[in-house]
């Protein structure tokens, strides 16, 4: 998505055929991005539900990077509900692994499941990344850490998915 | 990226290893001039030179009286003898010429023998002197003998080996100059160029370690450009696709697959998402509507 800011812009006078088009272009890479930090299907949509919302009503328009911005504000959003639910309905690892299943749709790659081994950090910073296609710095100020550590992170994360793929027969 | 690091090995590994193919091939033989370096200065029709108690004997090939005198006054000064002290005694061979046999036998025994071995010029028996093993001894009994005759004096090496650690002085008094590579590296040493005048002082051997700085430090640049491209590119057995399954068993992958694998495990929502995302904008819209017609 190129004409992104141009997008924002049209969102912003209240045109829903350039938020649909907004939509299609980054439902893929922001639902991946928020599946992964909240591992669970239905989290990630009421996730993704509140991110375009949030940018139906006040797109940024005047920031520097809106596609960095989008992307801090789906981690945000994400980390939120994560800690929220693990407040109120004190769930664990196996419960989110078991919904995951029932789900079918998670694990259904065993590229995901590769993915799903890594540390969550190193998860989000690949698949901001690679999915996501934000710069390093990018990824650095979203999450708050050195650059020097996502570049490390990310080599490392690499690093083991080629392992995990290649010792997977 | 992996490319360029393929290419930067190769031009590594052929720039150490070109230069060197020669000299590991000749690793234990040096250079004539080298050879030569601690060798007697003697002209072309001299045989050798050596003292028998205050005498200096002078080996000349085909002398004449006008060249006696010559070599006569030449050595005197040299040796700080009077003339009637100098003898002069006719040979056979050129000390120049026993010089180049004596090389040439050299790289034979340093490419092809591997027991102990020992090489000199023996002044006045006017030939050169070899010592080799027991178990060798006939072999190059035979062959250098039909090579060079009366010109190689060849011997087993038991009483030689104490000649090893003569010194300088002590060559020149039991007249036999004992070149084997321990002594001749050793006398190098020893010496200051300086006393070597001339074409010596250029051929001063440098010490073999010298090359071994650039070389441990270029081999340890290719194994670690190795390291770096063996783990950017080694293939693995098989991946795993985005879809869930196993390419195939002979399918290879590098880093860069693994990345291509987990950009294309791109996940999607549900269709209806959409559908509720408007839904709830409509009703935002039409509860702030409300709000703004409320009274």
């Amino acid at each position: 998505m190129n004409d992104l800011p141009q997008l924002l812009t049209r969102i912003r006078q209240g045109d829903k055929a350039a938020f649909e088009e907004f939509y299609e272009g980054m439902k893929k890479p922001l639902y991946t991005v928020v599946l992964r930090i909240t591992r669970n299907v239905q989290l990630s949509e009421d996730v993704l539900q509140e991110l375009f919302v949030k940018i139906y009503f006040s797109p940024p328009t005047n920031v520097t990077s809106p596609r960095a911005y989008i992307y801090r504000m789906a981690h945000n959003l994400a980390v939120d509900t994560i800690r929220k639910q693990r407040e109120y309905v004190e769930l664990n690892e196996s419960d989110i692994t078991l919904q995951c299943n029932q789900n079918n749709t998670l694990y259904e790659s065993g590229v995901e499941k590769a993915i799903m081994t890594l540390p969550e950090r190193e998860r989000t910073i690949v698949t901001m990344r690679l999915n996501g296609d934000l710069k390093f710095r990018e990824i650095a100020q979203i999450l708050t850490i050195p650059l020097g550590t996502v570049l490390w992170s990310y080599r490392k994360a690499i690093g083991k998915l080629q392992t995990i793929l290649g010792d997977t027969i | 990226m992996r490319k360029l690091l393929g290419l930067l090995v190769l031009w590594l590994t052929l720039a150490l290893v070109i230069p060197a193919l020669p000299v590991s091939a000749n690793a234990e033989i040096m250079s004539f001039e080298v050879y030569t370096i601690n060798i007697a200065n003697h002209p072309d029709d001299v045989g050798g030179a050596f003292f028998t108690g205050n005498n200096l004997c002078l080996m000349v090939l085909n002398p004449t009286t006008a060249r006696n005198e010559q070599l006569r006054t030449q050595y005197g000064a040299k040796y700080a003898v009077s003339l009637d002290q100098i003898t002069i005694i006719p040979c056979k061979y050129s000390y120049n010429e026993l010089v180049r046999t004596s090389y040439e036998i050299y790289v034979i025994l340093s490419s092809s023998d591997n027991q102990p071995w020992a090489i000199g010029i023996s002044e006045n028996t006017n030939c050169v002197e070899i010592s080799v093993a027991e178990q060798s001894y006939a072999y190059y009994f035979l062959s250098f003998s039909q090579q060079y005759g009366d010109k190689v004096h060849v011997r087993i090496n038991t009483p030689f080996i104490a000649e090893y650690g003569l010194s300088s002085s002590d060559q020149f008094t039991s007249n036999t100059t004992v070149l084997s590579p321990n002594t001749i590296a050793q006398s190098s040493r020893d010496i200051p160029p300086a006393e070597y005048p001339g074409n010596n002082t250029q051929n001063y051997p440098m010490p073999n370690s010298s090359l071994l700085i650039p070389w441990v430090m270029g081999v340890s640049i290719i194994a670690a450009l190795s390291f770096l491209y063996w783990r950017d590119a080694r293939p693995v057995r098989a991946l795993n696709t985005a879809r869930g399954t196993i390419s195939s068993a002979l399918v290879l992958s590098s880093r860069q697959q693994t990345i291509m694998a987990v950009k294309n495990s791109v996940e999607q929502p549900s269709h209806n998402l959409y559908r509720s995302i408007i839904e709830d904008i409509d009703k935002r819209e039409k509860f702030s509507s409300y709000n703004d017609q409320k009274p």
